[in-house]
């Protein structure tokens, strides 16, 4: 466990490492919006400032902690070292590199076009390239997901494969197809236009490609945070999990589901009809499902723990449940905020709903709520589950985790509640400077003014975070604790062949994508007239561009 | 649980086919290199022009960092088709307070057909980011009272400024 | 726990997953494009078939484009295509130069101006100055002598000159798009030129002049201000302001200029101005 230890801690401190930072930027990014003074106050800092945390937020924090927590998982749940330790190695070096790269680029004013990079506006190369090796190095982590489920399999052939590992790689699974939408946009759009080759860029195309990619993602970064509910927590509240094979259910179809369903963030685009954007949005309400089913086994799951420590009556059990753990705590303001989030994702996915919000600030917060509120809260309680089962230093101190869990909670609702309303009432997204004098923009001064506050008080969470984590790093070696992933009610002694692999279900995604995104991909290439628009370079050095 | 998506999903469908309520859906694409040089986007078209059915059609372009006109005039309670389109990147296009609310992508033309119920003042921010100046795209749509909409000749175009 | 495989227990998950998505698949395609496809708002109920065509975006309102319109008025006759690009930086400046004798009379030795009626040259984009010549030669800017001199040049003597201006040095900065931090570049400034070039006036739709005139934005076409005659630079904003002067694609100068009030335009010629000699 130990070199699988220093390669999964080395992903969590780069990921943690650059999290505050970001978190830094982003209050400001709050304050400069808002009809408050704020140092440094200049749009073109502002958009540089976006890019940045939204690069760190959604890029590098996400993928190095699930590389760092498959690593973890799959030596602790398979119970061997993990296999390709060098090639995790070459992994984690071609994803920092590509980090720093990217990060450069962007810190020298020459990649202003937010994480999203929508073409034709186009950034450096030097900042697709740093994000395309990011994307690259974690297809390496995939493949020995894959690999190492394979070999267990081989070698204990016809037993079930531990939960968290069969999460794990299907996490592994989801990735890769979802990173082959921002791959190709990278490889055969922008690429091609930022070294000069075409001065073209097909907008549309590279558009959808990039939404193959845009929903999925969060369920790449969600799954972590699902597998803790699954896996650790029932555990750490001293119960078991209610079903396991409801869970694997619930992981299968995360992969089937997440995929074709990125049309829902193309509702407004003109360049596709309606009919694909009902077929995508109809989909989308499948991938809802695996939620559902996760809040009532999670619950469940809960309710035996509970009751198990001796709560009794309707809601007795809730209050029986160990609070004072951080994996628990953490799941209880996670569900809170998984429902909220939820139900505003619900609204963003109803078809002719969306235009109600689309591109407003109801989707900005949103998504912070939903990644930033619910599974971030998560990724915290699992560094404090694996930090001391990694380092050997036990947590110092539980309170103050609990303390920084507790803030992190009430300044996303501050942070987020009045941005939602303020969503609705128009306001417009990524802009840098808003005239507080305009009548529709004044009402929501005092809302903004509100989420400011909510941001100052996640900048503390966040600090808290680094201390709490710097603190045990730096303390006492004591005694080493096993990770214990939680037992299911029901142990599976045998499973079909197809709840303890992929082969189906990459065969029903790959059917799926070709039905939902084979013709409005193949439109660009076969049946629209010719409709590119010049790339339009974010910086330019002298007269030949960069 | 599916019966609870099901049912948000009868009243997704009821309305689409009830009220027509649908995101945008027109497909057509365009030079954007030409707009000005040819075409529905010349700069003699852009404005608000009256179709023989007594509907409007209010053509606009979203460009870095301005909509062109900035100022629209157009009818209270009558079928309004909003057209537009860009010559550069992408910007989008919202007017507050309604569900008028779309991308305008180089290349494309999109269109949103709405109606307003009441007269005043519509703001309509850019709310894609476009480049460095995308918080100053801000533009208005005027509606007045449709007995105070001139009868337009049908190669006619208003803005909000008189003449 | 080691498990014999014949005890295999059977697997029904795949007959189940397919059969559900190809029932899901078909639902969502006979609801999305026969179902819903046929209804749009202030349209007729068309028929399944052409419900299908229009939802799959096969069937746009071509009607639209093809109405009949006012008599046609274009700004200039230059458009950013590949072709124009090429040209203008295929310009060879060394027979630009020789051209540019006959322009220092109004535009400076150096290509740095004395007077107010003619703008400084040096260091000017390449394509701003292509572009405006073509406009002078086609008539569509009007300033008397400017018609005539450009008349007498070709296509490519134009990028030639444009290519020699463009490498003179000690006038007008050349525009990266590069930012760096600075403070003060909000509505919260209280110097009104300072606010208008930094940060604009959404309220009146106005973006920065910086994000495309510079410093720290560009725009292709936009040319550099900073250290432009602010006379100069006064006249031209307030032409574009009262249709004296309407080559701008896209009217993006006239839409922002009549927006401006005549001591704004003079306060913000004065600041870019500023470090030329006036």
């Amino acid at each position: 466990m130990n070199r699988v230890s220093r390669l999964a801690l080395c992903h969590y401190w780069v990921a943690f490492g650059l999290f505050l930072p970001a978190v830094v930027l982003g209050a400001w990014q709050m304050l400069m919006r808002s009809p408050l003074p704020a140092p440094l106050d200049d749009p073109n800092t502002y958009y540089i400032s976006m890019s940045l945390h939204g690069t760190v937020m959604a890029y590098v924090l996400t993928t190095f902690f699930v590389m760092g927590f498959g690593y973890a998982v799959t030596a602790t749940s398979l119970g061997r070292p993990v296999r390709g330790m060098m090639a995790a190695w070459v992994g984690f070096a071609l994803c920092l590199f590509g980090t720093l790269l990217a990060a450069a680029a962007i810190l020298a004013g020459r990649a202003t076009v937010l994480y999203t990079f929508y073409p034709p506006l186009l950034a450096s190369r030097w900042y697709y390239g740093g994000v395309l090796l990011l994307v690259g190095g974690s297809m390496i982590w995939v493949v020995l997901m894959i690999l190492n489920m394979l070999a267990w399999k081989r070698d204990n052939p016809g037993a079930p494969v531990p939960l968290a590992m069969f999460a794990i790689t299907a996490t592994a699974y989801l990735w890769a197809w979802s990173a082959s939408g921002v791959a190709a946009e990278l490889m055969g759009v922008i690429l091609p236009a930022a070294f000069g080759a075409t001065a073209q860029i097909d907008a549309g195309l590279a558009r959808t490609l990039f939404s193959v990619t845009l929903h999925s993602i969060v369920y790449f970064w969600l799954m972590p945070a699902y597998i803790a509910f699954y896996t650790l927590l029932p555990a750490a509240a001293g119960g078991r999990l209610y079903s396991d094979k409801m869970a694997r259910l619930t992981f299968i179809m995360f992969l089937v589901f997440s995929l074709p369903v990125g049309m829902h963030h193309l509702f407004a685009d003109p360049e596709h009809g309606d009919g694909f954007k009902f077929l995508q949005g109809f989909f989308t309400f499948f991938v809802v499902l695996p939620t559902l089913m996760t809040v009532f086994s999670i619950c469940a799951s809960l309710e035996i723990a509970g009751r198990a420590r001796g709560g009794r009556g309707l809601l007795g059990w809730i209050g029986a449940l160990p609070w004072n753990e951080p994996m628990v705590l953490a799941t209880g303001l996670s569900l809170v905020m998984l429902g909220l989030g939820g139900l505003g994702g619900i609204i963003n996915m109803s078809y002719a709903m969306n235009s109600m919000i689309h591109n407003t600030s109801w989707v900005t917060a949103h998504f912070h709520l939903i990644f930033g509120g619910a599974v971030v809260i998560m990724y915290f309680a699992i560094a404090y589950e694996m930090w001391p089962r990694m380092t050997g230093k036990p947590l110092r101190s539980k309170a103050m985790a609990r303390w920084q869990l507790w803030l992190w909670f009430l300044g996303m609702l501050i942070t987020t509640i009045p941005w939602h309303i303020a969503g609705l009432m128009g306001q417009p997204r990524r802009v840098a400077i808003f005239d507080y004098d305009i009548p529709v923009v004044a009402r929501t001064a005092a809302l903004v003014d509100v989420s400011v506050l909510g941001g100052v008080v996640l900048l503390i969470s966040a600090i808290l975070l680094i201390l709490v984590l710097l603190r045990s790093h730096l303390g006492e070696k004591t005694v080493e604790r096993p990770l214990r992933y939680a037992l299911a009610v029901v142990a599976p002694t045998r499973l079909a062949t197809s709840l303890n692999g992929f082969a189906l279900w990459n065969a029903i995604v790959l059917v799926l994508m070709l039905v939902a995104y084979g013709y409005p991909i193949g439109q660009f290439l076969f049946v629209l007239k010719p409709h590119s628009a010049p790339a339009y370079n974010v910086t330019r050095d002298g007269a030949d561009s960069d | 649980m599916l019966a609870m998506l099901a049912v948000m999903m009868a009243v997704i469908v009821f309305t689409s086919v009830a009220h027509a309520l649908h995101p945008p859906g027109n497909v057509e694409t365009i030079n954007p290199l030409t707009l000005h040089l040819e075409g529905e986007f010349m700069e003699s078209n852009l404005g608000t022009a009256l179709e023989p059915d007594g509907s409007v059609t209010v053509r606009l372009i979203a460009q870095q960092y301005s909509f062109v006109p900035n100022c629209l005039l157009v009818p209270a309670k009558t079928p309004v088709r909003f057209r537009l389109t860009s010559p550069d990147v992408i910007h989008g296009f919202l007017l507050v307070d309604t569900n008028v609310n779309t991308m305008i992508m180089p290349g494309f033309i999109s269109e949103v057909r709405t109606s307003f119920a009441r007269p005043g003042d519509y703001f309509l921010p850019c709310h894609e980011f476009c480049g460095l100046g995308h918080h100053g795209m801000w533009a208005r749509v005027v509606v007045v009272p449709k007995e105070q909409f001139a009868k337009l000749s049908r190669t006619q175009r208003v803005g909000c400024e008189p003449g | 726990m080691r498990v014999k495989k014949s005890d295999n227990i059977s697997d029904r998950w795949p007959p189940i997953a397919w059969m559900s998505m190809v029932t899901l698949v078909a639902v969502a395609f006979v609801l999305g494009f026969l179902v819903l496809g046929r209804y749009r708002l202030y349209a007729p109920t068309v028929n399944v078939w052409v419900a299908m065509c229009r939802s799959l975006g096969l069937t746009p309102d071509l009607g639209a484009a093809n109405e009949p319109q006012p008599t046609p008025q274009t700004p200039t006759s230059i458009s950013w295509t590949t072709g124009t690009l090429a040209q203008i930086s295929s310009g060879d400046k060394i027979h630009g130069a020789f051209i540019a004798l006959n322009c220092t009379a109004c535009h400076g030795e150096a290509g740095i101006s004395s007077s107010d009626l003619a703008p400084t040259l040096a260091g000017i984009d390449a394509a701003a100055t292509f572009k405006e010549l073509a406009d002078y030669r086609s008539g569509k800017r009007l300033w008397g002598v400017m018609n005539g001199i450009s008349a007498a040049l070709s296509a490519q003597d134009s990028a030639d000159v444009a290519a020699y201006y463009a490498s003179l040095p000690g006038g007008l900065p050349v525009l990266t798009g590069r930012s760096t931090p600075a403070s003060g570049r909000t509505l919260r400034e209280t110097d009104s030129a300072a606010r208008l070039v930094f940060a604009g006036d959404p309220a009146r739709g106005i973006a920065p002049c910086a994000s495309c005139h510079g410093p720290e934005g560009y725009k292709l076409g936009a040319p550099a201000l900073t250290s432009q005659r602010a006379r100069y630079i006064e006249r031209q904003t307030a032409a574009f302001a009262q249709g004296l002067r309407g080559n701008d694609i896209n009217m993006q100068m006239r839409t922002i200029a009549k927006e401006l009030a005549p001591d704004e335009m003079r306060a913000i010629a004065v600041l870019y101005g500023g470090g030329a000699p006036q």
